[in-house]
């Protein structure tokens, strides 16, 4: 065999070993599209798992950053109860439901039979608990990797311990739970109220199960601060790695009340009420400049922490609008003379020293109209109408406005009308149309003092902020700027009317500041300008007709009043202690003055005209 | 004549067979580069997206972390709790009159509290630039036509 032969031959063979090598692959490639059936292969759109983002719903913070609604981490705890069949396998699977039912005191009663039930069912994963705290399971881990190293429990008068000393590190570390075999914990987020109580009634709360606001900022802007989820399939092959969820954060929204202030306010109308034994009340603080509402007080509130508490049902039910008594509506009473004798000056029917001779009773539409005390006054001017709260005086001045005209008025200071604040479960009120079939004319004496018409306390704060502000007329909002994704929207100052002059305003300012230092009423703070009204208003009962011994009582007040920074209103409801507004509204109203103008730094009014100049 | 000539100008069997192996050599070479190519590339894409998917999980984990230094920073700034400690400390409350207000030569009297709002935030800016605001009835009529006869196209 010469050498070409020899090399040919090495050749053939390489050649038809990769031939060989090559048909085989092609003979499995056919094999397995013909004869292994597909469905027996995983398909690799399946090798994944279900991912969800971690995305938190916004923030809501105070106008200073203190945070009032947050976020809180908790974890879906699920236990694998199949493939025990040995005695230990038993045992440790009792431990871990008996272990589930005390840490996370599970009160689900089906939860609790099928946790109880003896022989224990083969079953795979259970979830013990959805909303476990971090102490919590922490607790629950530690109990269990006990039992798993042998330690018996650490008996304390022959109970056994639950305390465990918990670091900052660990609250604030992911737990992982993948060293357990049995245990699995899925950490996500809900929603958390560290304040609990204060601003619940304008914050509102988050449902657990289905993460929906209900009520309040929560409710209102449920769209802008949810934080979507964003459950997806996630592969696990790396080339698919951008197909993972991404978190979609909600936009944080800054309110416009002060939580310094608010806290201090909710503290003075809690005690009120406590002090008085009224049923409820509430106190608003707005600049009348601007609108921004700095703090709104409303009590009984619910610590929506744990907005499911019996304690607080009726509360979170806001069955007739309890939620928030600052949007509720109610009869005002005398404060609302405030607004018949603006309609009267600016419509030019009487001036600050028209003399009205009272008799101590008017009959308007065959309707007798009396004052407070049921008294005849005698000759008077308008300001000392204010001053001493007469009905028939004021009564007296709707009747020279006329149907139409005050009505007229009543409209442009926006009552019937939902003031617009960002708040849900705004009552619009109740102000009968002249013209409707059911109106009498009795109403309009009536309407005069705040009887017989609905109004909330903000629509008041509204209106009254014409008086305060020279004539214009502000919303009301608590909104201050949502921020979302570096970028900032801050709603601007709305004026909504100028349903009075500014030379009327400024009367019934000069008009109303006389009146209070006159009658030396419990709402004056010494070195300060205010104006003011004080009301009180009979609650109608069903079947029983209007009742004197149960009131509502309210207060409305600005100041300064040459450049007034705050209108507050007050509302006391039901209170057994008086049933006068000028003992129970005008000193919470001194009260609060007295708190925000050391916190808004509003020097008396010597001293602010000393440092003017 | 010709035959010598063509034997002149020709390549010799052997080179002829060189040239054949070096050209079949060249497109193994070429085919191995690139497959090496693509392992190296599908390799790196491997790794990128797990590091990708690493990311993402710490991404989860961090932000479940700032939830939680958030919530403990709030659980420790309380009102309740703050206002505990003042008073352990011999604080109470002002009132009016215990206030003294001293001039400060150029400071303007400002009583309203301030919104301090981070400073990398934008003015938003509502996009107004939306079709239907600038978008005539046909054009209207005629995106939909072309919606509609979209899933036709290359019948």
């Amino acid at each position: 065999m010469n050498e070409k032969t020899t090399y040919n031959w090495r050749f053939s063979t390489i050649a038809v070993l990769f031939s060989l090598f090559g048909l085989a692959i092609i003979v499995q490639m056919v094999r397995i599209q013909l004869t292994v059936n597909s469905g027996d292969l995983p398909s690799p759109s399946l090798l994944g798992q279900w991912e969800t983002a971690a995305s938190r719903r916004g923030l809501i913070l105070d106008r200073n950053g203190h945070l009032l609604a947050g976020n809180q981490t908790v974890y879906a705890v699920d236990v694998n109860f199949s493939d025990f069949y040995q005695p230990d396998e038993i045992k440790e699977v009792k431990m871990l439901a008996d272990l589930a039912i005390e840490v996370f005191g599970i009160n689900n009663q089906y939860l609790l039979e099928f946790l109880q039930q003896e022989p224990r069912p083969l079953t795979k994963n259970i979830t013990v608990e959805r909303f476990a705290s971090q102490e919590d399971l922490l607790n629950f881990l530690a109990l269990v990797e006990n039992y798993y190293a042998g330690i018996p429990r650490e008996l304390i008068d022959g109970e056994p311990s639950e305390e465990i000393d918990i670091s900052l590190e660990e609250r604030v570390e992911v737990i992982d739970c993948s060293h357990l075999i049995r245990v699995s914990c899925t950490p996500h987020l809900i929603r958390s109220y560290p304040e609990g109580k204060l601003a619940s009634n304008i914050i509102g709360f988050v449902m657990r199960d289905t993460k929906q606001g209900q009520l309040g900022i929560e409710e209102k802007y449920d769209s802008t601060l949810f934080g979507n989820d964003r459950t997806l399939w996630a592969l696990w092959d790396p080339h698919k790695a951008d197909q993972a969820p991404d978190p979609d954060h909600g936009a944080n929204i800054i309110l416009t009340i002060d939580s310094v202030l608010q806290a201090d306010i909710e503290n003075i109308l809690d005690k009120t009420i406590k002090k008085t034994g009224a049923l409820a009340g509430t106190v608003i603080i707005m600049n009348p400049q601007n609108g921004e509402i700095l703090a709104m007080a409303s009590s009984p509130r619910a610590d929506i922490n744990q907005y499911w508490s019996e304690d607080y049902l009726d509360i979170i039910n806001n069955h007739e609008n309890v939620f928030n008594y600052a949007i509720k509506s109610y009869e005002p009473g005398s404060v609302v003379k405030v607004l018949t004798m603006a309609a009267a000056l600016d419509a030019g029917v009487v001036e600050p020293n028209t003399e009205f001779i009272d008799e101590g009773e008017i009959e308007i539409g065959g309707v007798t109209i009396k004052n407070w005390n049921e008294k005849a006054w005698g000759p008077q001017n308008m300001t000392s109408c204010l001053q001493n709260s007469l009905n028939v005086c004021l009564a007296w001045v709707a009747t020279e406005l006329e149907s139409e005209q005050f009505y007229n008025y009543f409209q442009d200071f926006g009552f019937g009308q939902m003031t617009g604040i960002e708040l849900s479960g705004e009552a619009p009120g109740l102000v009968k149309s002249y013209w409707s079939p059911d109106y009498t004319r009795s109403e309009l004496g009536t309407n005069a003092f705040g009887q017989g018409i609905e109004i909330t306390p903000m629509q008041m704060v509204k209106a009254i902020s014409a008086i305060a502000n020279h004539g214009e007329m502000v919303a009301p909002r608590i909104v201050h700027s949502i921020l979302d994704d570096g970028y900032r929207y801050t709603p601007p100052k709305t004026v909504v009317g100028h349903p009075i002059t500014a030379e009327t305003a400024q009367t019934l300012t000069d008009m109303l500041q006389e009146s209070l230092q006159n009658e030396t009423s419990l709402a004056l703070v010494p070195g300060y300008s205010l104006a003011g009204k004080t009301g009180t208003a009979e609650i109608y009962v069903p079947g029983q007709g209007y009742k004197s011994t149960a009131t509502n009582t309210s207060f409305v007040g600005w100041g300064p009043t040459d450049d007034p920074q705050f209108l507050v209103y007050v509302w006391i409801s039901k209170p057994s202690a008086s049933i006068w507004g000028s003992e129970i509204a005008a000193p919470v109203f001194r009260k609060v003055v007295e708190k925000l103008v050391i916190h808004l730094g509003i020097p008396p009014d010597a001293v602010r005209v000393a440092l003017e100049e | 004549m010709t035959e010598s000539l063509n034997q002149a100008f020709s390549n010799s069997p052997r080179r002829q067979k060189l040239q054949i192996i070096g050209s079949v050599f060249m497109a193994i070479v070429i085919a191995a580069v690139m497959l090496i190519l693509y392992l190296v590339v599908s390799a790196r894409v491997v790794s990128m997206g797990r590091q990708l998917q690493q990311a993402k999980d710490e991404i989860d984990q961090l932000v479940y972390q700032g939830v939680n230094y958030r919530n403990q920073i709030a659980q420790l700034s309380r009102f309740d709790v703050m206002e505990e400690k003042a008073k352990e400390m011999g604080f109470r409350p002002p009132y009016p009159g215990e206030v003294f207000y001293v001039p400060v030569p150029g400071y303007k009297l400002g009583p309203e509290t301030h919104v301090e709002i981070e400073q990398d935030t934008r003015p938003a800016v509502i996009n107004v630039n939306l079709l239907e605001y600038h978008q005539s009835l046909f054009e209207w009529i005629g995106e939909q036509m072309n919606n509609i006869l979209r899933p036709f196209e290359g019948l």
